[in-house]
């Protein structure tokens, strides 16, 4: 992932080139808008054009892909914005959407998406998510809740700390942290195996269809090896039976549905 | 005198081309070689591939060749990661083709950067941070810091290539001679490290004489050998360098029949 408004596209492309002659197809392309004033100030690009340089810096790099790439790697454009989001369907990449989205809200993003890949006349990129993600023993309501305070915690550091809120750090309007932190809430994806398993699967049945899973690495005493064993063992691969269906579904159907 | 290996250019695509390139670097680490060379080139960052030998080596140094392409800050903080990855391993080498004044100011800023302590820069070319008032440049932050800062407090920054000699003077760096080149009396100062690139000949008897020569004027203590005109370095040459250059380097003189010995036991390795 890189925030490639503020990057010299050359030296992108450059990296990328070395990335795919070492590993192949082992690459997935991340790319951002970036969000603070300092870091667009250190290298003396001026944040209000980060839009048009992202145009500029994508077309340039696919571009580049004939010339330079064996192979070109998926892409990803983060962001949430409808001109976001519309400039990633429009050249048929995919989408990465943040960690508190609202059900609503990808719908209606997943069609943007779409709408501008058929406008540009290009078959639609993938969506996808990062979920906050726990797994707690079952009936352990009280590891549930702690696990997703602490989710919570982060996230509403982290945002008051580093985004401008009309104007104000987010520490001075704790009214607007408060509904993020119910937004965070409300999208992480924290409990039982089963629990995770079935969230994930909703969120499939709205149009996402990959899942970048935030496991937090700060919990003490090995846990986070614990969760990512259970997430291996229990929950990707039903998640990847799914996905097999419904491709064979696909396939018998005549096409992905 | 510490030697090591200049790696080819990584060519092909996928995993192929990248295991049998990687397989070199960690046989020369695991052959006590000093160091692996990673070159720029048009089509690789040497920076990422140093990185990526992180996971297959453990002790030796690894060069990796930069040019100032894009912005200085950027340029650290690809270091700092690399020298990360490396945990401490990295060393710069700037290749200073182009302007110097821009290089010089470069490494200027290169230094300030990966001191991992605020600084600010006005210079001719750069000016860090830009102070725009589309960022609010003006009202904001007076200094900047990269994070992370690298693991060495001092990653080295060698300079090489054309017009690389008095940059390196000017700043009191280390100065890579290329192959053709020699370090003179003068670009030494006490304590102040003299590498050299040198390709190596046929006979590797002719390389040894040639940097015991150098050595015996205290003109070279870190050689970085590339592979003979045309050829490349295959399974079996780090090892056979650690056992025979190396060795013929780091001791005044070898012990009568030992050469004998490594023909007859070393794989490969002929008289």
């Amino acid at each position: 992932m890189l925030l490639l408004p503020q990057h010299d596209i050359d030296e992108t492309s450059l990296e990328v080139a070395t990335l795919l002659s070492a590993f192949g197809d082992r690459l997935d392309l991340g790319v951002a808008l970036g969000y603070r004033d300092e870091e667009f100030d250190v290298v003396g690009v001026p944040r209000p054009r980060r839009g048009r340089l992202m145009d500029s810096g994508l077309d340039r790099l696919l571009a580049d892909h004939g010339a330079r790439w064996p192979v070109p790697p998926p892409v990803w454009v983060g962001g949430v914005a409808e001109a976001a989001v519309r400039r990633a369907g429009a050249r048929g990449l995919s989408l990465l959407l943040p960690n508190s989205m609202r059900p609503e809200q990808i719908v209606s993003r997943r069609g943007f998406l779409h709408d501008a890949a058929r406008s540009g006349g290009q078959p639609p990129g993938r969506v996808g998510m990062l979920v906050d993600t726990w797994i707690t023993a079952a009936d352990d309501t009280a590891a549930r809740h702690a696990a997703l305070e602490r989710v919570v915690r982060h996230h509403r550091e982290y945002t008051a700390a580093w985004f401008t809120l009309e104007g104000q750090s987010g520490f001075e309007r704790p009214e607007l942290m408060d509904k993020q932190s119910d937004r965070t809430r409300s999208a992480a994806v924290i409990g039982p195996a089963d629990h995770v398993l079935e969230r994930l699967r909703q969120l499939r049945t709205l149009g996402v269809d990959a899942f970048v899973l935030n496991v937090r690495t700060d919990f003490p005493d090995g846990a986070h090896r614990r969760v990512m064993r259970e997430l291996a063992e229990s929950v990707l691969p039903a998640l990847r039976a799914d996905a097999d269906a419904a491709v064979s579904a696909g396939a018998t159907a005549g096409g992905p549905s | 005198m510490r030697v090591g290996l200049v790696l080819d250019q990584l060519s092909g695509n996928g995993d192929g081309g990248w295991a049998g390139w990687a397989a070199i670097a960690a046989e020369a680490d695991s052959a006590g070689l000093d160091a692996v060379a990673v070159r720029a080139g048009p089509r690789q960052s040497a920076l990422m591939l140093a990185a990526a030998l992180a996971g297959i080596t453990e002790d030796m140094r690894v060069v990796a060749e930069v040019t100032v392409s894009d912005h200085p800050v950027h340029l650290a903080e690809r270091i700092a990661v690399a020298d990360q990855a490396l945990r401490g391993r990295l060393i710069v080498a700037l290749d200073c083709a182009g302007n110097p004044g821009r290089t010089s100011e470069a490494i200027e800023v290169l230094r300030l950067a990966l001191a991992s302590r605020p600084f600010r820069h006005q210079g001719t070319h750069w000016r860090i941070p830009a102070g725009l008032p589309a960022n609010n440049g003006h009202l904001g932050a007076r200094r900047v810091r990269v994070t992370p800062a690298p693991v060495q407090l001092e990653v080295p920054i060698w300079v090489c290539g054309r017009q690389s000699r008095p940059v390196a003077t000017a700043l009191g760096i280390p100065w890579l001679a290329g192959p053709l080149e020699r370090h003179d009396p003068g670009d030494a100062p006490a304590g102040r490290l003299c590498p050299v690139s040198r390709t190596m000949p046929p006979d590797r008897r002719a390389i040894i004489a040639a940097l015991q020569a150098e050595a015996a004027r205290e003109l070279v203590d870190f050689a970085l050998l590339a592979p003979p005109e045309g050829t490349s370095w295959r399974p079996g040459s780090a090892r056979q360098l650690a056992t025979t250059v190396r060795a013929s380097l780091q001791l005044p003189e070898l012990p009568d029949g030992i050469a004998e010995f490594w023909a007859g036991t070393v794989p490969g390795l002929t008289r």
